[in-house]
């Protein structure tokens, strides 16, 4: 493989999605190691309404509530309009807090350079009508 | 602690609870409850008879329903797109025109589906209303859409070097 196909748009394009669906395989099987005391103290009335507890149960939206109690466990002052207190994280293991760090981190990153690359390279081929 | 007292504790913590639900059910309360404000249609019952409590279980059922019918939406979305998605493959014949079909289609659940993450990120610091809700959700359907095209055509620039469609067996389970 030449140097110019690894770095062609194309390529770079299918990397950032490739890395983004290793994201979401990694939140399907985190989501069965979320500490069961965190979501039974802080995923409830007050702090989720009924309707966003019913929604964030079960398929297909519960991998939703799994990337919500990662960046809780990582950040806990994030909950604090929802009233969720800043102490939310010692209900989760350090393991567990360390690694919604990281994740997110690395979630946040190739997510957005996905959105980035795929609006900056739409502009570009637009504007100079290279599809 | 006294009746009268209990009795005023309990009235300011059902206010309470009430004011909160109006918060979190924001705008759908018309959908909901009709005319009614939510203090309204979740009061005490006190006709005889019925559980006092009759008029807060069936206003949970209601936000029950609404919570199942968005997952059936979430089910339908996913799934009339795969269905779509293989009735397209198995119907033609040219394969580098299948293989578009397939990047299209898992393109745009997981675009999807990252988009649902990132909101996520965003609702557990943010509780919205229905009207942010339905903005973000459309946004989340209109970038998966946008993705599953851009991906086509790269697909498409980058020559057709991998044949997903053979490799993966979909042309057996699509045909």
């Amino acid at each position: 493989m030449s140097v110019t196909s690894v770095f062609h748009w194309t390529s770079i394009s299918f990397y950032l999605l490739y890395a983004n669906m290793a994201c979401l395989v990694f939140i399907f099987i985190i989501h069965f190691f979320v500490p069961k005391v965190m979501i039974k103290t802080y995923f409830k009335e007050p702090y989720f309404s009924l309707l966003e507890i019913k929604l964030f149960t079960g398929p297909p939206y519960a991998y939703m509530r799994t990337v919500m109690m990662m960046r809780l466990a990582g950040w806990p002052d994030c909950g604090k309009k929802r009233g969720i207190p800043a102490t939310a994280h010692e209900v989760c293991p350090v393991w567990f807090q360390v690694l919604s760090r990281v994740f997110i981190r690395t979630f946040l990153t190739v997510a957005i350079s996905l959105l980035a690359f795929m609006g900056g390279t739409s502009i570009i081929f637009t504007v100079f009508d290279m599809w | 602690m006294g009746c009268g007292k209990l009795l005023a504790y309990s009235s300011h913590q059902r206010k309470q609870k009430l004011d909160l639900l109006k918060k979190n059910i924001g705008s759908l309360d018309k959908v909901l409850f009709g005319n009614k404000t939510p203090h309204q249609a979740v009061r005490i019952a006190r006709g005889g008879g019925i559980p006092a409590t009759q008029h807060i279980v069936q206003n949970a059922d209601k936000l029950t329903k609404l919570a199942s019918y968005g997952k059936y939406g979430g089910y339908i979305l996913g799934g009339v797109g795969l269905a779509a998605g293989c009735v397209q493959i198995a119907n033609e014949d040219n394969q580098q025109k299948k293989n578009e079909i397939f990047v299209e289609t898992v393109t745009s659940i997981a675009v999807g589906l990252v988009g649902g993450a990132l909101v996520s990120l965003f609702l557990i610091s943010n509780p919205v209303g229905w009207g942010t809700a339905l903005v973000l959700a459309t946004g989340t359907a209109a970038t998966s859409y946008i993705a599953g095209e851009y991906f086509r055509n790269s697909y498409t620039a980058s020559g057709n070097k991998v044949d997903f469609v053979t490799g993966l067996g979909i042309s057996s389970v699509c045909r």
